[in-house]
Formats: structure tokens, sequence, C-alpha cells
């Protein structure tokens, strides 16, 4: 065998070597990125769905519309992020459907206050946007 | 006769005259009376296209063996062939008594003093020299000249070839030339699928940080995992707080009430819900409160008027 073949075979085998050390590192390395990336895309589909669920602002001003048009506020105010609606003589009719819209809506309800005075229903509800 | 290269290995210029004994790994360089050269002119550009016709430049020159070549090439078109039988030299060291566990390699001379135009002296009766290139081995008085250098003083600043002829480290492997190109193909196809197979893993890898950049573009997602748990949590929060009030109340609306009895008041704020409610006896509150402390936490109880109060933790 000539001294030719001879490097050339020690070269390859050098090379085999290197490249199978560096596809089992490559392998191990893509494993553990591939359980990276699921439990990301695990807890990224769980973020999705909780941010759809209660940060969805497109769905607000329609169900507040509802929420209007069922009984008229007394006083509606946007303060920063919350925003706040009162209402004054609603009849218990109109506050169950008030009650039933806001928790069907997903609203992140920060504060709730329902005061039933000489058959007078109060209501004052505070939702974070 | 023994001198050290620049690795301190010892190099010994062997004739068939040679007395001396191995005591540490040495390189050997034969004198022409191991081997058969042949100087020869081929309408030829390389060495490697040359070696294809060493056999024939041979042909009914060398004895029964089992013949080795290599080839040098010397001028334009001129090519130094020489031939060796590793195996019949190998028993002819032995015989002279040389330890072959102490040899590294073996070269020739030709291939050692080949650019040398010149001749040397290898003991008091016998010399190398040049003769158009091709190293003989020839007596002292064949040659004009009083020859100055000795073999042996060469070899001490010498360093050696890679043209060896003989190598402990191969010594073992005995293949012929079809097996050697077979060993190469496949150790080349294997090379080839490794470092495809390498190129897969690396586009796997690059497809997998693609998918999680164009995720954390789709749905406009913190790029850390470590951002998404927090999120995350936060959102588990509220999904969990505003599902406990809506529990609490249907709960709660679920108690039998009379038809005099009703809810006066209902009072959510962070985590406590508070409410009152008028109830016909003192029996029924205690009822009451025993419903409710079946699923809740009672922070505090008291009365406004006609009313029960409750604050609960949710």
């Amino acid at each position: 065998m000539s001294i030719f073949k001879q490097y050339t075979i020690v070269l390859l085998i050098f090379l085999s070597i290197f490249f199978a050390i560096f596809l089992i590192v490559s392998q191990n390395r893509l494993k553990e990125e591939q359980n990276v990336f699921d439990s990301f895309k695990h807890q990224s589909n769980t973020l999705v769905s909780l941010k759809e669920k209660w940060e969805s602002n497109k769905k607000y001003k329609n169900i507040f519309a509802r929420l209007k048009a069922i009984s008229k506020p007394k006083k509606e105010t946007l303060k920063g992020k919350i925003y706040i609606l009162d209402f004054a003589n609603v009849t218990q009719i109109n506050l169950e459907q008030i009650m039933k819209i806001l928790f069907n809506s997903n609203f992140n309800i920060k504060a709730l206050n329902v005061k039933k005075n000489n058959n007078k229903i109060s209501l004052h509800v505070e939702v974070k946007l | 006769m023994s001198f050290f290269n620049s690795e301190k290995k010892p190099i010994y210029f062997i004739t068939k005259e040679f007395k001396e004994k191995l005591f540490e790994k040495s390189d050997l360089v034969l004198s022409p009376e191991f081997y058969w050269a042949k100087k020869t002119t081929l309408n030829l550009r390389y060495a490697y296209e040359a070696s294809k016709m060493a056999a024939s430049v041979f042909d009914g020159i060398l004895p029964a063996g089992t013949f080795k070549f290599k080839v040098f090439k010397l001028d334009k078109n001129e090519f130094i062939f020489i031939a060796y039988d590793i195996q019949s030299i190998i028993k002819e060291l032995e015989i002279m008594g040389i330890d072959m566990h102490l040899v590294e390699k073996i070269y020739t001379a030709q291939s050692e003093f080949m650019d040398k135009d010149i001749a040397l002296r290898i003991n008091g009766k016998y010399a190398i020299a040049s003769s158009g290139g091709v190293i003989t081995y020839v007596p002292l008085k064949f040659l004009n000249s009083s020859i100055e250098m000795n073999v042996d003083d060469v070899l001490e600043q010498k360093k050696l070839s890679t043209n060896y002829i003989y190598s402990k480290s191969f010594q073992n492997i005995n293949i012929n030339s079809k097996e050697s190109n077979l060993i190469l193909w496949l150790l080349t196809i294997l090379v080839l699928m490794l470092f495809l197979n390498v190129l897969q893993t690396q586009k796997e890898r690059s497809f997998l940080v693609e998918q999680k950049n164009s995720l954390v573009e789709k749905y406009n997602l913190p790029k850390t995992t470590f951002q998404i748990k927090s999120l995350q949590d936060e959102l588990s929060r509220i999904d969990l707080q505003q599902n406990k009030l809506k529990e609490a109340i249907i709960y709660i609306g679920k108690f039998g009430l009379s038809e005099k009895e009703f809810f006066s008041s209902l009072s959510y704020k962070k985590t406590n819900l508070k409410f009152s409610v008028k109830l016909d006896s003192t029996e029924k509150e205690q009822k009451f409160k025993k419903y409710i402390t079946k699923k809740y936490k009672i922070l505090k109880t008291g009365r406004f008027k006609r009313d029960y109060m409750v604050e609960v933790q949710l």
C-alpha cells in the first residue's frame, strides 16, 4: 500500500471519528433543543389560549354595547386600563341578564358591587381591559 | 554509526557489512545493495503516472520475489524507479542481527540522497555516489577524487523524507491494492454519510429555531420560556380567580331562600367576597353559615340592621 494511500486512510479515519463525535454531539443537542421547543410550544399554546380568553380587547366594545342595551348606566369611566360601569335602578331581571353576560364574557372583573335598597338595585362593576 | 535527528532518534546507514546492534528505536537508510534502481526516460509528466509502468521497467531484471516499486522524478521526463522486496530485506536484516522490533522506518539511499550530486564515504573501502541521479554503492578506489564527507555526518544533520519503504506503524497492514482501494472507498462513503448526517442535524436545529421564531412572531409572544412562564402564571391566576368568583356566586345563589328572604348586597374585591342577606330566623342564619363553611373560609360574619353579613375568602 502506498504512503499516499496510508495517509489518506489515516485522514479518512480521523475525519470519520471527528464527524461521528460531532454528529453524536449535534444529535444530543438537537434532542435537548427539541424537548425545549416542545415545552415552549406547549407553554405557548396555553399562553395563546389564555391571552385569547383574558386579553382579547376586540370583544369588549360589543359586550359593553350589549350591557348598555339592557340598562343604561348612570356613569361609565375609563381609568387607565380599568373600565368602570355604574348602574342605578336596575331591575332584578336586568341584573340577572347583566351578571350572565359579565360571567360568560371572560371579563377580568376587578371589583363588583351590588346593592338592593327598597327594590332599587345599584350595580358597580370594574373590568380590567 | 548512530546519529540523532531533531527528534533524537538514531539513524543508521545499513550496508550488508553492518555489524552493530540496535539498543533503541531507530530509523534505517538502506544502501543500494538492498534494492534495484533504474533510470528511465518516459514521456510522462508526473511520478504517479510513471508508477503504473514500474513493473514493466524492471521486466526480466528482477529475481523471483514479491516486489514493490517507488518512482522519483529526476528531471523533465526522467524518472528513477526502485524495486524492493521488503520481506527479503527484513529477513536479511534479521540475519544480520538487527532487532526489527526497534526499527521504526526503513528508507532507501535513493530517496534520501537523490538530490545530492556528491559522493559520500561509508567506511574505508566503500562509498555511495550519484551517477546521473542514481545512487550507487561503489568501492572507494573506483572514485577519482578523494571523498571528504562521511555518510554518517550527513545523516546526523539530515531530516529524512516521507518516502520510507517500511513503517512499523503499518507493519501489520498487509493488504493489496484492490483491498486498499475498497477501504478507501468505504471510508470515503462513511465520511460522506456522516457529513451529510451532520448537515441534516444542523438543518433540523435551524428549523427548530425558525419554528420558534415564527411562533413568537405569529402570536406576539415573549422570546424566553421564563417570560412566557411568568405571563402564563399571571393569566392562569386571573383565570383561576374569575372562575372562583363565578363558582362562589353560583354556589351562594343556590342556597334555598323563602319568598321573603333575599340577598341585599354583594361586594367583590381582590380575593374577598362579601354579601348580606335578609333571613327569617337565626336558625336559618346558622344553616346559611354552615352551608357557606362547607366550601369557603369565612373571614367575618356580622349583622347590619336585619341583614346577616358574611365575608369569605375565595
